[in-house]
């Protein structure tokens, strides 16, 4: 539906990151990216900052924009609409907007400016293997020396990892019961870093750290109060990647419902059968919700995102665990109402659904946002610290 | 989103209004989940009224605040999570309304008055044994003759008919074109010689449902609202903030009250109920379902305030906002498990003798049964589903 809640200037940059997209991102251009090692077309990313959508997220008074959350996601949710595989939400957002809430001023110098202007890149590593989405989860140790620390452990799938200058991670402090953020320039000694590939075409990296030196930590903090800091970012790279698959939703059921229009079997239009038509008018309303409870989380953490953390816990969760019931249902309709041809990897809808599926999961999927959000009404379940 | 200091303080307001004026039995009963009888009904009413909440929704010159679709819906917030009992829709949302937009002077004078007074009930007789959500296959007759109409038929469904004192109906008045365009709307009084109402006890234990018959029951010409023939029309409209009260927000949170109270205050395994994943994320995901409601809503309220039309999309928080309501009320008898099996309909009369249950879960499986209509009336789920197919998708 056409939507008041956009103002002015928001109707504006979505209306031109549309365009953009509608003009430069078709099927090679996307080709192009996902083929290239780093999942990120060099040329794409420079246009990104060209057109100011990498100085968004950064602060103004480090060369950014400082851009709202909700401006960010009329961004994320047209570059989801167009398919563009590039890392904005992982990278742009996620690594950009963490590295910018921690960063003391020699940092920030070092690396914010160049971040708005699309020379670099970071990446935040969250989650270790074998603990799914749980980002408290932290085994990877930091041995302090004499001048700095020595890291060992493992992180699994960086959205955004491939090509990335620098990866934000967490370790725990040996012995101290304190938990380190540092940010670690991809050509360390002793880092290794593995690329991995989404099924959708998207990259990501694992990282590995044999005695890996660091030099200094970005934040040293009880476990309580680093793990906050990162929930605050996951929180704001949640809703963007809700906006962005809400657009990756709507142009899928753009794409099935004028199959359902053109396709004929028995004589007539699929979509002339009723059944088929209330099918797919559950999938409108639950992109519609989606899209709205996404705006409103945009909002809320907005608003009071900085001083309020269990109601930015609370619309983010739900958003998300919302977008993903909503994502899964999407593709797998959307397979089912084009029948065999929705199953076929050259057909324009295939790759839309691989991007909902993976997006359903990705950053913890429905069972993990509810277990999120219920926490917030009736706190962890007795035993579950 | 968030509201303007403006709107906090009116919420404030209303609230305070509320947990002050609304009697302490009428409270009880609705946080029961009984059934409040019409007598106390009709007083909670009438210290509306006095206060001017009544018909807030009303244009001013009858009774109405001109407030803003905005606090339309936060006062009926306020009022459902505060234990007010809800206002016949009936006859505040559709009859009033509707004379307002299609009746004569005379008829405004004659009933808006009353109406807005809080004495006088309405019901709607739409629905027929033969028309159901084929309303316009409605074969109840009327027919001319000299000063009046004589009607005969029946009707069926029609809530509270054994309250009300007047019927607002559909009726055929011609035969020979379209069945759309033959239908005329008429006000039947209800001690009209040839009326017999039937009540029709639900599987919740209440009466709210009635069967009623016409039998050459004679209404003068004067009650045909409209044209004649061109009652289909008014039938159709509804004021855009009544649509947008049919998300029922206010009922939503009503009953998320209720399940949380049982997730906290019953146990299994030793653990409170809020501890036990199944009721986590059971909980979680109607809270969530909650929340985007409440979204979708707000872009509509939007629409609204900036003077648009809220459009055919609107039928989405009728069909949600509905199913909702089951959602919740199915989690709480799951949650109560045996104290949920039971349903003496002596219990949703607040005069009874207390039962050794509790209050929600005497009165549990009724509330669930009774929610189980609300994706059937005023247009079932099914019927969203076909005009947001052929408004909004185009199919």
């Amino acid at each position: 539906m056409s939507d008041l809640i956009l103002d002015d200037a928001q109707q504006m940059l979505a209306d031109s990151v549309r365009k953009y997209v509608e003009r430069g991102y078709g099927a090679s251009v996307r080709r192009a990216s996902i083929d290239h090692p780093q999942g990120c077309s060099p040329e794409r990313w420079e246009e990104f900052a060209e057109l100011g959508w990498l100085a968004l997220p950064v602060p103004e008074e480090d060369g950014g924009l400082g851009g709202s959350i909700s401006d960010i996601c009329v961004i994320a949710e047209e570059l989801g609409r167009g398919l563009v595989n590039e890392p904005f939400v992982a990278s742009a957002v996620l690594g950009a907007m963490l590295l910018a809430d921690v960063a003391s001023t020699t940092v920030r110098m070092q690396w914010l400016p160049g971040i708005a202007e699309g020379s670099q890149r970071v990446a935040f590593a969250p989650w270790e293997p074998g603990a799914r989405f749980d980002m408290g989860a932290i085994d990877t140790r930091a041995e302090p020396i004499e001048k700095g620390f020595r890291l060992h452990g493992e992180k699994t799938l960086v959205p955004g990892g491939a090509g990335a200058d620098a990866y934000l991670l967490a370790a725990r402090l040996a012995d101290s019961g304190l938990i380190g953020l540092f940010l670690i320039p991809a050509a360390t000694e002793g880092l290794t870093v593995t690329p991995q590939v989404f099924y959708d075409g998207q990259h990501a990296t694992r990282l590995r750290m044999d005695g890996m030196l660091a030099v200094d930590a970005l934040a040293v903090g009880p476990a309580a109060e680093v793990l906050a800091l990162l929930e605050k970012a996951m929180d704001r790279a949640i809703v963007a990647h809700c906006a962005e698959t809400v657009g990756v939703m709507a142009r899928t059921f753009d794409i099935t419902l004028d199959y359902l229009k053109t396709r004929k079997q028995f004589g007539r239009a699929i979509a002339a059968n009723q059944v088929v038509q209330h099918r797919m008018v559950d999938l409108y309303v639950e992109i519609e919700e989606a899209r709205a409870l996404t705006r409103a989380a945009a909002t809320q953490l907005a608003q009071q995102g900085e001083k309020d953390a269990s109601l930015r816990r609370r619309y983010s969760a739900a958003a998300k665990a919302c977008v993903s019931l909503a994502a899964k249902h999407v593709w797998e309709e959307s397979v089912q109402l084009h029948g065999a041809i929705g199953m076929t990897e050259e057909y324009a809808v295939g790759k839309f659904i691989k991007r909902l599926a993976l997006a359903s999961t990705l950053y913890g999927g429905v069972e993990f946002q509810l277990e999120r959000l219920v926490e917030v009404s009736f706190g962890n379940a007795a035993g579950c610290a | 989103m968030f509201p303007p200091p403006e709107l906090l303080d009116f919420k404030q307001q209303v609230r305070s209004f509320v947990q002050t004026q609304l009697p302490p039995d009428i409270r009880d009963a609705v946080r029961r989940g009984q059934q409040v009888p019409q007598a106390r009904q009709i007083a909670w009413h009438e210290i509306l009224a006095a206060n001017g909440y009544l018909v807030p929704h009303w244009p001013r010159e009858w009774g109405g605040q001109g407030w803003t679709v905005q606090q339309q819906m936060s006062f009926d917030e306020e009022m459902c999570t505060n234990d007010a009992p809800e206002l016949n829709s009936i006859t505040f949302d559709m009859i009033g309304p509707v004379l307002v937009r299609y009746g004569s002077d005379a008829q405004r004078q004659r009933f808006l008055p009353a109406i807005a007074s809080g004495r006088q009930w309405w019901c709607q007789g739409y629905s027929e044994p033969n028309a159901g959500s084929d309303l316009a296959s409605l074969a109840t007759r009327a027919e001319r003759r000299g000063d009046h109409y004589v009607v005969n038929g029946s009707k069926i469904w029609t809530s509270y008919a054994q309250n009300a004192d007047w019927m607002f109906c559909l009726v055929r008045t011609e035969l020979s074109v379209k069945p759309q365009q033959g239908i005329s709307f008429l006000l039947l009084d209800m001690k009209t010689p040839g009326i017999t109402v039937r009540p029709i006890v639900g599987i919740h234990g209440w009466v709210v449902f009635n069967e009623v018959f016409f039998d050459d029951v004679k209404a003068p010409l004067e009650n045909l609202v409209g044209e004649e023939n061109h009652g289909w029309t008014i039938a159709k409209s509804l004021l855009e903030f009544e649509r947008l009260k049919l998300a029922r927000i206010g009922e939503n949170k009503r009953r998320m009250a209720r399940a949380r109270e049982v997730g906290l205050t019953r146990t299994e395994a030793g653990q409170r109920l809020a501890d036990r994943p199944w009721f986590r994320q059971r909980f979680a995901e109607l809270d969530m379902r909650l929340l985007a409601l409440e979204a979708n809503a707000g872009r509509f309220i939007e629409r609204a305030q900036a003077g648009h039309p809220i459009g055919a999309e609107v039928s989405m928080l009728k069909m949600r906002g509905s199913r909702l309501i089951q959602l919740w009320e199915e989690l709480t008898v799951d949650a109560l498990g045996p104290e949920a099996l039971t349903l003496d309909p002596a219990v949703l009369d607040p005069a009874s003798t207390p039962t050794s249950q509790d209050s929600i879960a005497a009165t549990a499986s009724s509330r669930r049964f009774l929610a189980r209509g609300y994706t059937i009336a005023g247009g079932s789920s099914e019927i969203q589903h076909n005009i947001l197919a052929k408004q909004v998708l185009g199919l």
